[in-house]
């Protein structure tokens, strides 16, 4: 029975899970949409621990409202419309909460800041550093522009599927990939010049 | 053919896609799933991550504040000069006399001899009148209702009727009235709740030589030049 749910497509899975209501299904979707998911929220937000706690949350929504998703759209796009509205929800929170915060946060500033000349040994591989670099410079480009970014560079989406999940016209994702791209372009140009 | 622009700024930021497609890919944890069955076998529903409560929401209510302030604005700016109402508080108040006249005017009122009442004598023929001035104030009374709902015209509504409050809806002459309403004006005998002494008339007039004789002699003195001024 196994065997014969992994050769299915998404689509025939949810379908499954939908009509027989059958765990296995869920399991192989889930199993499935884990890491890109993972992946797509750890480079929105930039925090494993809420990022795991995120994708949880999208599959616990996934369990409980999966009668809410219609055949003729992609699974995958209506779960990361799930994790994006999710992780979004998860930025604005934050954002209040600095608002709000008592605390002085330029301390907290203070140690978000990039030491570039501390390399610490756990992380001393090119590649890694590499990566920590990007990724920092990813959570300053603005969140429209990011999350498009993202999903079409880093997971490979289409800009349909893009424009999908966002509930914006190919036209505005294209435009905001570009801008996206841009701010980024100006933030990393001294790893590809050098 | 339509020229894809967007696309053809992808070689423009190839460094970048590059970039990007080279990141690692992050990975759930080992235990995500495990975590997750636990938590549906638990019916562990409550989400980790919950929506943004909004507190109040102001934006809502920015367009109609914007909105009457402007409506309150324009009110004062324009209206608050042509004000009509009068001010009740502010209107002189009508002199008894007026009213009187006012009173003379719209009925026509004929008076007894026996109900002639000068200031001065009011109390005492009151006193002696007080049966036929009963019988006539039927009659000024029926004058009265025989000119119809002509009443003073007072500055409010809500006016009591000052005469009836005072005779406790005894009848009388609208003289009579008058003079109830007028009694504010005259001298009141009462002088208090303290026990009148009679004065003695023989020490007053003792009293009163006494003091003519002073004077007398002052005068005296005066003429002489004995006071030193």
């Amino acid at each position: 029975m196994n065997k014969k749910l992994t050769g299915l497509t998404d689509e025939e899975l949810i379908k499954e899970f939908q009509d027989n209501n059958t765990i296995e299904a869920y399991e192989i979707l889930v199993s499935r949409f884990k890491d890109p998911l993972t992946n797509y929220v750890y480079r929105f937000l930039g925090d494993r621990d809420i990022c795991t706690d995120i994708v949880q949350d999208t599959m616990i929504k996934f369990y409980l409202h999966k009668d809410s998703y219609k055949s003729f759209a992609k699974f995958s796009t209506w779960i990361y419309t799930i994790a994006g509205n999710l992780a979004r929800n998860e930025l604005k929170r934050r954002k209040r909460r600095v608002i709000f915060s008592l605390n002085n946060d330029d301390e907290e500033k203070k140690i978000q800041i990039e030491d570039k000349a501390f390399v610490s040994p756990e992380r001393s591989t090119d590649s890694q550093i590499k990566g920590e670099i990007i990724q920092k410079a990813l959570l300053k480009v603005k969140p429209v522009y990011r999350e498009v970014v993202i999903l079409r560079d880093i997971d490979g989406l289409s800009y349909e599927e893009i424009a999908e999940i966002t509930d914006l016209s190919i036209g505005t994702v294209k435009s905001r990939i570009n801008r996206g791209r841009k701010h980024l372009q100006e933030l990393l140009k001294n790893i590809y010049s050098g | 053919m339509k020229k894809n622009v967007y696309n053809s700024k992808d070689s423009e930021y190839q460094h970048v896609i590059k970039l990007l497609k080279e990141l690692p890919k992050e990975k759930a944890s080992d235990n995500f799933e495990y975590n997750l069955s636990v938590k549906i076998k638990n019916k562990n529903f409550g989400l980790n991550t919950k929506e943004p409560m909004v507190l109040f929401p102001w934006k809502i209510f920015m367009p109609a504040t914007g909105f009457v302030a402007a409506a309150l604005l324009l009110f004062f700016t324009f209206f608050s000069e042509s004000e009509t109402f009068e001010n009740p508080f502010q209107l002189q108040p009508k002199l008894r006399t007026q009213i009187n006249a006012s009173l003379q005017k719209t009925t026509p009122i004929t008076l007894d001899n026996n109900n002639f009442i000068s200031e001065n004598d009011v109390i005492f023929k009151n006193k002696v009148d007080s049966d036929k001035t009963n019988k006539s104030t039927a009659k000024s009374k029926s004058i009265i209702a025989s000119n119809g709902d002509e009443k003073p015209n007072f500055p409010f509504n809500n006016s009591t009727n000052l005469d009836e409050a005072i005779t406790g809806n005894a009848e009388g002459t609208i003289s009579n009235k008058a003079s109830l309403a007028g009694r504010s004006n005259l001298q009141s005998s009462f002088n208090g709740f303290f026990i009148r002494n009679e004065v003695d008339k023989a020490y007053v007039e003792a009293l009163k030589a006494r003091m003519d004789s002073l004077k007398k002699e002052y005068r005296n003195n005066h003429r002489k030049g004995n006071i030193s001024e």
